[in-house]
């Protein structure tokens, strides 16, 4: 018999704006110990419907329909007894570690509370229940870390802390809401290789909800695909990746980036006229002339003011000696977790932070020594594309001014006709109608938003755009448009680009070379190529085999290289190898010696044993 | 279709912008809307509300001293113990008050936010800099160095508007300051300085605009706050000097004749007391409109 | 955390010596004298005053002997009430305004806080609309205007509590004036208190909280109510000041020998040492207790304290 079946579980919301229907119709059922994913967009219901299992939904919304529990429908359940539920039989951890611990209490307070609620046991016998646990979900100085408060553990670290909260009553169940969604993909695996062997340790069965395939892949025995509130498909996790029924379900693995498939080959394209692909062709000619963009030996740093004009001041290295080169025509990726950097190169590239050293060269043009004007002039080669679609479009501007104002800038000359023409066209270059001018960007989706975006960045027709996460924030399947429309820009108009982006399996797919930076520094530029299916570099070696594949033979067999320990602060580094606090190779030379950039094989990797691991492999 | 025809045949959809969002929803909220109103309704009586009387707010009637309101003797309001109609003097006084409000709050904006502006936007030490002077000047207790003012260096009326208004800067100096870093940091500004945008322009066309919402909220707040620092003065007898009069002068002679004639405290009380109420009622349905976040 | 003290307290000397000095200038340039009052005084005699009270010495010379003095806790004479030093006056009112002040704030903390927590659990319920309404009122309607028609209703009319004065010291007496004075910081902090509480409430780890099992009482005083109280806390310091201006004019209409009137009347006489004396001491007080209540909020605060 089932531990928990749910039936017709609807989920309704009162807005001003009329009802929303979120979940519509939702059966399901959870085995004993197994591990459930359920899967979908932003808008599915997935979260919705398991906050409606512990009646934790918003005050506006209302759950019918049957969850059963033991033979009780917990939808019907007065709130007493749905409290004496939560922790003991449903526990639950969400997505932002940060926000979900109180920051006001320490770890201790938070943890002996959930305990003394349910049990009746004394305050230590308590704490030392939850000292147990937070060494069972592999937090070292368990004694000493009760004592602390939220704000000084890292994210990694808080987020096992929510664990062991929710284990400390030896729960059924578990409902694990984007439990890693917020975090760096090495510290993911870390948690989701610590869920499992937690789940068989404690018999517990849980349901975890994402929007990541390739996580669901690794963990899920089964799996509910949902759309717009529906449940679209279900079964067993490998019937339903290898053989899925919908119509959604196809088309949503379809569009997921997959970190072990190669770059679609569009450098060899050849369209149905024949002509070769201006991409193609700029590539090549790039190959004999100059590259578009040298930088070299870039050091951004930043001065943090510890308080008040007395205040100490500390420096922080944000990019510590940064170099590359990016060819016209061509697309380089670069990677890494948080803290790496890598946003802050890309300003420093745009000169919209100062570089505390080192070169930037565009065109051959050392863009530091340019005075105001020229500077200027060039940045109409140099765009750039922002996270957020949203926040990079003034919301105070009309479609039309936001495209129109790099004209405004760059080619005064032009009169209000001629800038219409451009700006319709460009906006239906991205994809959209050409009739948007005079409305407003909180009028349209994240994903049109993002085309918008693309529009301003291509209206001045630039040889090199900055991506900075352009995709992060939008769905998997608009997410997969959106490459595709800049890989078909790129093609069209010979565009270089440089894809900033965390998720590696997208940056594959978009890239010829990559870069994977660690706490400001780069450790490894290669082909998209070598880099992941040879890689040379520990930390990358680390990184690629953290990164979830939408597959769940190939994710399950997988050998994983699991990093040890969190990353450092910035603010603080180690001497020599930045890596070498979390390298299962350091030797003493990476503690004394920081290894420079260098040809090993056909990559450049900064490890002082490159030869060695790439003879290994 | 060519892009030219499109452009050209095709009219462009019309957009919605924040501004109508905000006013759709501040539409919604009754109070606000009364309150609107009210103040709507009380500036036009202040202003030819006494063209209407036969009366001149300084002229005595003898025959007339401390009596109460009725319609007969014309005395709508009554009058005070020097035979002055109330109803007219009330008007007056709500015209001094209105317009110490407005004048008051211009100063104080004006010198707020371009503070604000410039610590905001210039950043590093300026900004530090600035912000610390803010904090030095917070902690001083202003209104007794208004009062001191207004004691030994007469009861000037621009005295008064330049007093009141610095008194209020700084509020209005930290929220700016505030909104522009913040502006300043959002992605969309940053996409501008990559383009290469002039920095005026881009003060123009980014930054300002974002700062017109909270800039309204907080004028519309600081009005009342105004009004009621002058009133305050007014009834410490540091205000206007006579024969021109305000709410809070009229309050403290009212006070003064509560047991004998309360209709001249009750009148100008209740007046100030409705403006007060409507413009706080008005700042807090345009903070819901323009800064959403659910209340 | 002792490093962020001393720093705040550093902080705070600038603010005092400005103020010092801009009200010392102030009263100093300011057309007419302490003796324009009197009856018309022989030249000699006026030389000689003046003289005595260092007034014929050029101004900086006086700010700084009157710096000097003032840190040895000498204020001077007073001018007008010839008799008393200006301490000795600060030591009379100060007592008396001390308890409308302190009452008054403990006043408004205490029903701000409850009514603005209750409003913020009722949100958008008739109990919601009312404490808020209440409280638009108490904010749009000054307390000069609330003291009147308060003793309208009690003293005049009903005739419960005395109209003012202080009489013997008792309670009876205290009841309006302290109530005229707290009226609009109950409205402030109900206010606060409600907006701070509705959005901690919307917090994510209170969502934990309710997720583990823990009941309401329990997640709102432990897990809401520290950082609800945060902003109000903050605004103790600008509340204190609100409170101390107010109670010039407080005891100004209820008759109450306090500071304030000390000051009211001071400026009007150009009682020079008593006006300065009880800016300053006001002073020294508005910020001494802006700099106790950083040092508050930084102690609750973790994130303050421990970084």
């Amino acid at each position: 018999m089932s531990l928990l079946k749910v039936e017709n579980l609807n989920v309704r919301f009162d807005t001003p704006d009329g009802e929303i229907h979120a979940v519509k119709n939702l059966s399901f059922s959870l085995e004993r110990g197994e591990t459930l994913g359920i899967v979908g967009e932003s808008g599915s219901g997935k979260s919705q419907s398991v906050l409606s299992l512990v009646g934790l939904l918003a005050a506006n919304g209302r759950a019918d329909g049957r969850a059963e529990l033991e033979g009780r429908n917990l939808l019907q359940l007065p709130e007493r007894e749905l409290r004496k539920i939560r922790g003991e039989r449903i526990s639950m951890i969400f997505q932002d570690p940060m926000t979900s611990l109180n920051p006001y209490l320490t770890i201790a307070d938070q943890m002996i509370q959930v305990v003394r609620e349910h049990e009746k046991v004394s305050k230590q016998a308590a704490r030392s229940r939850c000292r147990d646990m937070l060494t069972a979900v592999r937090i070292p100085e368990a004694n000493d870390r009760l004592d602390r408060y939220p704000h000084e553990l890292s994210g990694g670290m808080r987020q096992r802390v929510m664990i062991a909260a929710s284990l400390l009553l030896n729960p059924e169940i578990l409902i694990a809401d984007e439990p890693t969604t917020a975090l760096d993909v090495t510290v993911q695996a870390q948690i989701l290789d610590l869920m499992r062997e937690l789940s068989e340790r404690f018999e517990t069965s849980t349901i975890l909800i994402t929007h990541d395939l390739g996580v669901v892949a690794g963990i899920c025995e089964r799996l509910l695909v949902m759309h717009d509130g529906e449940l679209v498909e279900h079964g067993d996790v490998r019937t339903v990746f290898y053989e899925p029924q919908q119509a959604y379900t196809k088309a949503l693995l379809k569009a997921v980036p997959r970190l072990d498939a190669q770059r679609p080959d569009r450098l060899i394209g050849i369209d149905a006229s024949g002509a070769v692909s201006k991409s193609a062709a700029a590539a090549a000619a790039g190959a004999r002339e100059m590259p578009l963009l040298e930088v070299d030996g870039v050091k951004v740093s930043f001065r943090i003011h510890a308080g008040g004009l007395w205040g100490a001041r500390r420096e922080l290295k944000a990019v510590d000696g940064v170099g590359l080169t990016v060819a016209p025509g061509e697309t380089l990726g670069i990677v890494g977790e948080s803290g790496c950097g890598k946003s802050t190169l890309a300003r420093a590239i745009l000169q919209l932070v100062p570089l505390s050293a080192g070169s930037v060269c565009l065109l051959g043009q050392s863009l530091a020594a340019l005075d105001k004007p020229a500077l200027r002039k060039m940045r109409s080669e140099l765009q750039v594309i922002f996270q957020d679609p949203l926040a990079s479009l003034n919301p105070r501007m009309t479609v039309g001014d936001i495209v129109s104002e790099p004209l405004w800038t760059h080619q005064p000359e032009l009169d209000k006709a001629q800038i219409r023409r451009r700006v319709v066209d460009v906006l239906r270059r991205v994809g959209l109608a050409g009739r948007e001018l005079n409305r407003y960007p909180h009028e349209f989706s994240g994903g049109q938003c993002q085309r918008i975006g693309i529009a301003r960045a291509l209206v001045l027709e630039p040889k090199l755009i900055i991506c900075d996460e352009p995709v992060s924030a939008l769905d998997v399947s608009i997410q997969a448009q959106i490459v595709k429309l800049l890989m078909d820009l790129q093609d069209d108009f010979g565009l270089a680009l440089i894809f900033i982006a965390h998720d590696l399996a997208v940056v594959r797919h978009i890239s010829h070379r990559v870069m994977v930076m660690y706490l400001g520094a780069a450790v490894e530029i290669a082909s998209q190529q070598d880099l992941y299916d040879r890689p040379t570099h520990p930390y990358t070696r680390a990184l690629i085999s953290s990164v979830p594949i939408p597959d769940p033979d190939k994710e399950r067999r997988r050998d994983r290289e699991l990093l040890s320990g969190d990353l450092p602060s910035p603010m603080d580094p180690p001497s020599g190898c930045r890596f070498r606090t979390r390298c299962r190779y350091a030797r003493e030379r990476c503690r004394q010696e920081q290894p420079e950039l260098r040809l090993v094989g056909r990559s450049q990797v900064a490890c002082h044993f490159a030869e060695e691991l790439l003879a290994a492999q | 279709m060519s892009s030219e025809t499109v452009a050209a045949a095709v009219e462009d959809l019309p957009g919605r912008s924040l501004w109508m969002d905000a006013w759709r929803v501040l539409k919604r909220n009754r109070a606000a809307v009364v309150s609107a109103v009210i103040i709507g309704c009380m500036a036009v009586l202040v202003v030819i509300g006494p063209w209407f009387s036969s009366y001149r707010y300084d002229f005595t009637d003898w025959s007339n001293l401390s009596i109460e309101p009725s319609l007969a003797t014309g005395h709508l309001f009554g009058t005070d113990t020097l035979g002055r109609d109330l109803f007219v003097r009330t008007l007056y006084g709500g015209r001094i008050s209105l317009m110490v409000g407005i004048v008051a709050t211009l100063v104080s904006l004006i010198i707020g936010v371009s503070y604000g502006a410039i610590a905001g936007y210039l950043g590093g030490r300026i900004d530090h800099l600035m912000m610390r002077i803010v904090d030095i000047l917070y902690a001083l207790p202003f209104m007794f160095l208004v009062i001191l003012l207004m004691v030994f260096f007469g009861r000037n009326i621009v005295l008064i508007f330049v007093a009141i208004g610095a008194i209020n800067w700084l509020d209005m100096a930290r929220i700016v300051r505030g909104q522009t870093l913040s502006l300043k940091h959002k992605e969309f500004v940053e996409a501008a300085q990559a383009q290469g945008v002039p920095t005026f322009a881009i003060l123009r066309r980014h930054i300002v605009p974002n700062l017109l919402g909270v800039v309204a909220v907080y004028v519309t707040l600081t009005i009342p706050q105004v009004i009621l620092v002058e009133s305050f003065l007014s009834f410490l007898g540091l205000g206007v000097q006579e024969p021109m009069t305000s709410w809070g002068a009229l309050v403290k002679d009212g006070a003064e004749e509560l047991e004998s004639a309360p209709w001249l405290l009750i009148f100008p009380a209740a007046f100030l007391a409705m403006t007060l109420f409507c413009f706080n009622f008005l700042g807090d349905g345009m903070r819901d409109a323009l800064d959403p976040k659910d209340r | 955390m002792l490093r962020y003290s001393l720093r705040r307290f550093l902080g705070a000397i600038p603010t005092l010596f400005i103020l010092i000095a801009v009200a010392f200038f102030m009263i100093r340039l300011a057309p007419g004298g302490p003796f324009d009052s009197e009856k018309v005084l022989l030249p000699e005699i006026e030389a000689n005053l003046r003289a005595t009270y260092h007034l014929d010495e050029p101004l900086y010379r006086q700010f700084a002997r009157y710096i000097g003095n003032i840190v040895r806790g000498d204020f001077g004479p007073s001018f007008q009430y010839r008799d008393y030093t200006v301490t000795e006056l600060i030591m009379t009112g100060f007592p008396v305004s001390l308890r409308l002040g302190g009452s008054a704030m403990l006043l408004a903390l205490l029903i701000g806080v409850t009514a603005g927590s209750i409003a913020a659990l009722s949100q958008n319920t008739r109990v919601d609309y009312a404490v808020m309404s209440a409280s638009m009122t108490g904010i749009s309607i000054p307390n000069f205007v609330m003291a009147p028609i308060l003793i309208l209703i009690f003293a005049v009319y009903l005739g419960w509590l005395p109209a003012g004065g202080l009489g013997d010291g008792s309670l009876r007496n205290l009841v309006l004036p302290v109530i005229s004075l707290a009226l609009p910081q109950i409205a402030y902090v109900s206010r606060l208190t409600r907006g701070s509480m509705i959005e901690v409430l919307r917090s994510p780890f209170i969502r934990t909280a309710k997720a583990q099992g823990l009941p309401l009482a329990k997640i709102l005083l432990r897990h809401a109510l520290k950082p609800a109280l945060l902003p109000v806390v903050s605004y103790i310091g600008p509340a204190t000041a609100a409170v101390i201006t107010g109670s010039v004019v407080i005891e100004q209409i209820f008759g109450v020998p306090g500071l304030g009137r000390f000051f009211v009347q001071g400026a009007l006489n150009r009682d020079y040492t008593l006006v300065m004396g009880v800016v300053i001491f006001y002073g020294v007080l508005i910020i001494a207790f802006n700099f106790l209540v950083d040092l508050a909020y930084a102690w609750l605060d973790p994130k303050v304290k421990y970084s």
